[in-house]
């Protein structure tokens, strides 16, 4: 995959958005940022998950098991669900990621807290997009939204329009009261990723080798 | 594609409209075209295919004093963005004074005169340090609503409302403008002839006017069609601005009308729907309704929980032979800025030397 061209083909516009579901409750923030977007831009949402590192794969249909704790959280979570595709990506994640991202057209990756923050940065360089890091609440700036994005000039301009489409979604959501108050911390951050070669061997190379049949 | 949002001021007021069409003239040469030619006028209007420019590069304008009535505008401006993949700019003019106010002589001043010397005369210091509160003023307002990550270049310039804001606007060559609700309405309520939708329609630019009940990017759209040049285009410009899914009702009113006319109205509402399909995924369906034109639209949108209404402003005909019907519309549209609790996009009639620049 050439780093240089994944920014030329990021959509200027937002029409897709890919959403990682993994059961947890970090995994409910990013749904409903991903509710929120899809809601106010009519963006598509592909839900997609795979088994973490570890997951035990013994006993009754755990796969299925798994599925269904995801579907849940989906269905729970967001109110467009039937309006969503869930995915189980297997074999090297990162690299499935990006073909996804591409296939997808997707503008933007949302990811949930809790361990996928290191994933951010990588995911970004890999995918050419935006990658959208959704923090839990925290007592002093509230939940945040770490927006990782390359450093090149075109993915800076689709964050920073990526930034405010986050933003604005997020303060139509919130109450009117609490609309104007002045909040600490911005709810987005944008970091840029430097453009680091050695971003595309590690991730090539800590990908996730887990081999599945989804069956 | 660019945004522009305006607020309601005092010192906004109706000025900030008061731009003749051809000072604005070059802003509309890109934005959302139609193939404007001459010959167009005889042409059926489902032979009219929306041709959109490389608008990326264009930036949308919003001018603003950071009031909070803005809001709407702001946010509808991001999700406007989005869509299109377009740059937003914000920008605020502080009005100035007349500068030869201090050089008033107040005997020899009539009593019209002393009125006038009355008002407060600022000197340079204080209209410095007017730009720069207003400036801290729409910055937290683009912070609050979108975020300072957005990073929308704000520009606050002094002088006259009108010129300054011209001036900045033909700058900038932006492609819509968005503006609040409350300042829609408090414009057309102004006295005299100046009424707020007058002097929209003179707007080559189109303009959004974002309502309170803003909830994203329109889904369930109404489109107000007299068949008139000005109404095609607002429709070709609502899809191209709605969701990819979004639900498109092309609206045509009569006061009444024979089964021949119903006939007629209905082939070419079809003729409308079928070039709408052909430049976006969206589902149009035409609606035929009788009676008061803008009650119609209005409740026909409230029953459908409508997120958007189109129209165009011009009053000229587009097929030879058809003419608007009563009621003219440009009451129709004063009624629909007035009543409509839902955004409304307005498409501004372009003039003959408009549609030579395109063409």
């Amino acid at each position: 995959m050439d780093a240089e061209n994944l920014a030329q083909d990021v959509p200027s516009s937002i029409q897709h958005v890919v959403v990682m579901c993994d059961g947890t409750p970090g995994g409910d923030n990013a749904l409903r940022l991903a509710n929120a977007i899809s809601q106010s831009t009519g963006a598509s949402v592909r839900a997609v998950t795979w088994l973490p590192v570890g997951y035990a794969l013994d006993g009754d249909a755990p796969i299925e098991n798994f599925l269904a704790s995801v579907t849940r959280q989906l269905y729970r979570v967001t109110t467009m669900v039937g309006f969503w595709r869930l995915e189980l990506l297997t074999g090297h994640i990162d690299h499935r990621l990006a073909q996804l991202c591409s296939q997808e057209a997707a503008a933007l990756l949302i990811l949930p807290s809790g361990g996928a923050e290191s994933l951010a940065s990588r995911w970004t360089l890999m995918t050419g997009i935006p990658v959208a890091c959704v923090g839990g609440k925290t007592a002093h700036c509230g939940e945040q939204v770490i927006l990782c994005t390359r450093a090149d000039a075109r993915s800076q301009r689709h964050a920073h329009l990526m930034a405010a489409i986050v933003t604005a979604a997020h303060t139509m959501n919130r109450t009117s009261a609490d609309r104007y108050a002045r909040r600490p911390c911005p709810y987005v951050q944008v970091q840029t990723v430097p453009m680091l070669s050695a971003y595309f061997v590690g991730a090539h190379s800590s990908s996730n080798n887990l081999s599945l049949t989804a069956s | 594609m660019n945004v522009g949002v305006f607020l309601d001021t005092d010192y906004m007021k109706s000025r900030i409209w008061d731009l003749h069409t051809h000072d604005i003239m070059p802003l509309c040469s890109s934005f959302f075209p139609l193939p404007f030619h001459p010959a167009m006028q005889s042409q059926p209007a489902d032979q009219i295919v929306s041709h959109t420019l490389d608008d990326a590069d264009r930036p949308i304008l919003v001018a603003t004093d950071g009031h909070l009535h803005a809001d709407a505008a702001f946010i509808a401006a991001a999700f406007l963005a989005g869509r299109v993949g377009a740059n937003v700019r914000v920008f605020s003019v502080v009005e100035r004074s007349a500068p030869s106010c201090r050089e008033h002589n107040r005997t020899a001043a009539s009593r019209h005169d002393i009125s006038e010397l009355r008002k407060p005369c600022r000197t340079q210091e204080k209209m410095r340090e007017d730009i720069d509160t207003r400036r801290a003023g729409v910055a937290t307002q683009v912070a609050l609503t979108v975020g300072e990550s957005a990073d929308w270049p704000i520009t606050v310039r002094g002088g006259p409302l009108d010129q300054t804001s011209e001036d900045i606007v033909t700058q900038s060559h932006a492609q819509l403008l968005v503006i609040g609700q409350c300042l829609a309405r408090r414009l057309d309520a102004q006295p005299g002839a100046c009424h707020g939708t007058h002097v929209l329609m003179r707007r080559a630019i189109p303009i959004y006017i974002a309502a309170p009940t803003l909830r994203g990017i329109a889904r369930r759209v109404v489109i107000a069609m007299d068949f008139s040049m000005a109404g095609v285009r607002a429709a070709h410009i609502a899809c191209h601005l709605s969701a990819a899914d979004a639900s498109v009702y092309l609206v045509h009113v009569l006061p009444k009308a024979s089964a021949q006319d119903l006939d007629d109205r209905r082939c070419r509402l079809q003729g409308i729907e079928r070039s709408l399909r052909g430049g976006a995924d969206v589902r149009v369906e035409s609606i035929l309704l009788l009676g008061d034109a803008a009650q119609e639209l209005l409740g026909f949108a409230d029953g459908i929980q409508a997120d958007l209404i189109a129209c165009g402003t011009s009053s000229l005909p587009l097929l030879p032979g058809t003419r608007p019907y009563a009621p003219v519309p440009g009451r129709v549209t004063r009624d629909l800025i007035r009543q409509a609790s839902c955004s409304m996009l307005i498409a501004p009639h372009l003039s003959d030397r408009q549609r030579d620049s395109l063409s």
